[in-house]
């Protein structure tokens, strides 16, 4: 997506200005003719979670480490251990960090 | 404009392409019947097509201007030039939902206001979440072949893979997160919701081009890329 995708953007010019204009044009058009209607307020992340036995899981964190554990098998047995134990660390950052603020948030409530 | 290509070599110049399909579908296939219990069938439709589109459309243009290549995938698509496979075009769209619903989990814990910093913070959230997942994912992908980054590609790299990859992760997650969350809590109609994120992916795909464009000349400019 650097410059050879612009100057490859540059020779199909017409063809983007084409789609581009006729989505401006449609996108402004549904934005000032479009109902309005009353809407919830707040986010219901609790039907984010799944039980399993007698535990709750957040089903986007299970699928995140299903990729990083499915990535990780395919690494070792690829024999790139380095940079997948680079990659692996990083890639556990938002977990940790999302567990470690739904502890503190439910020790917060506890209190 | 649109072609469809079958490749009859699966597999060909590639290892492990197979688990990694199987992968990308199955995490595809659980974000949409998830999405589609959770949220319906429009708001699903919402989330996962305008990300078809606009993946289609940039990794289309990436791969016809010589930069990387998708060799012994099934199934291809094109319609600016260059083939790219199906199921990464589905993988985008899973990748999308995941980050931004996970990035929900954690921006909502640390500030609760429902306004346009939040959605900001969301965003920015989700784009960091891409860039971590996609360092172990890319330099993998690249050793396998299961894209092929171009030696000719220079500037900084992480194990062969371009760190213009990685700011391409971030704006494309980021501006679409954006763009999805702004259409999501507006006060229209499900029906016009639906319209206007699919309406709205030549402004939100000419602003990634765009930025990251401007961003791709700065990098070079200080010589990382």
């Amino acid at each position: 997506m650097e410059s050879s995708v612009v100057s490859f953007i540059m020779e199909n010019i017409i063809l983007f200005l084409v789609l581009g204009t006729i989505g401006i044009v449609i996108t402004i058009y549904l934005f000032l003719t479009g109902e309005k209607v009353d809407q919830e307020t707040k986010d219901n992340l609790e039907s984010d979670y799944i039980s399993i036995s007698k535990f709750k899981f957040n089903i986007y964190v299970l699928v995140y480490l299903f990729i990083f554990i499915m990535i990780i098998i395919i690494g070792v047995f690829s024999n790139f251990i380095k940079p997948i134990s680079i990659g692996g660390i990083i890639a556990l950052i938002p977990v940790f960090l999302l567990t470690l603020l739904k502890i503190k948030v439910n020790n917060t409530k506890e209190h | 404009m649109l072609w469809v290509d079958i490749n009859q070599n699966f597999g060909e110049q590639t290892e492990f392409l197979l688990p990694f399909l199987i992968t990308v579908f199955l995490v595809w296939l659980i974000l949409v019947i998830f999405s589609y219990y959770r949220n319906g069938l429009k708001k699903t439709i919402m989330y996962f097509l305008p990300m078809i589109i606009i993946a289609l459309f940039i990794e289309s243009a990436g791969v016809a201007s010589g930069r990387y290549n998708y060799p012994g995938y099934i199934l291809y698509l094109s319609v600016v030039g260059g083939g790219v496979p199906l199921i990464i075009i589905l993988g985008w769209s899973a990748n999308l939902f995941l980050f931004f619903n996970m990035s929900k989990h954690i921006v909502l814990n640390v500030y609760q206001k429902r306004n346009f910093l939040q959605i900001f913070l969301i965003s920015i959230t989700a784009g960091v979440i891409a860039v971590c997942l996609d360092l172990l994912e890319d330099p993998l992908a690249h050793y396998n072949n299961w894209w092929i980054w171009k030696e000719s590609v220079g500037g900084v790299k992480f194990y062969e893979v371009p760190l213009l990859n990685f700011v391409g992760w971030f704006f494309l997650i980021f501006f679409m997160s954006l763009s999805t969350l702004l259409i999501e809590r507006s006060k229209f109609t499900d029906n016009r919701k639906l319209l206007i994120s699919i309406t709205s992916i030549s402004i939100t795909g000419s602003v990634i081009l765009a930025v990251h464009g401007l961003f791709s000349r700065i990098l070079q400019m200080i010589g990382l890329a």
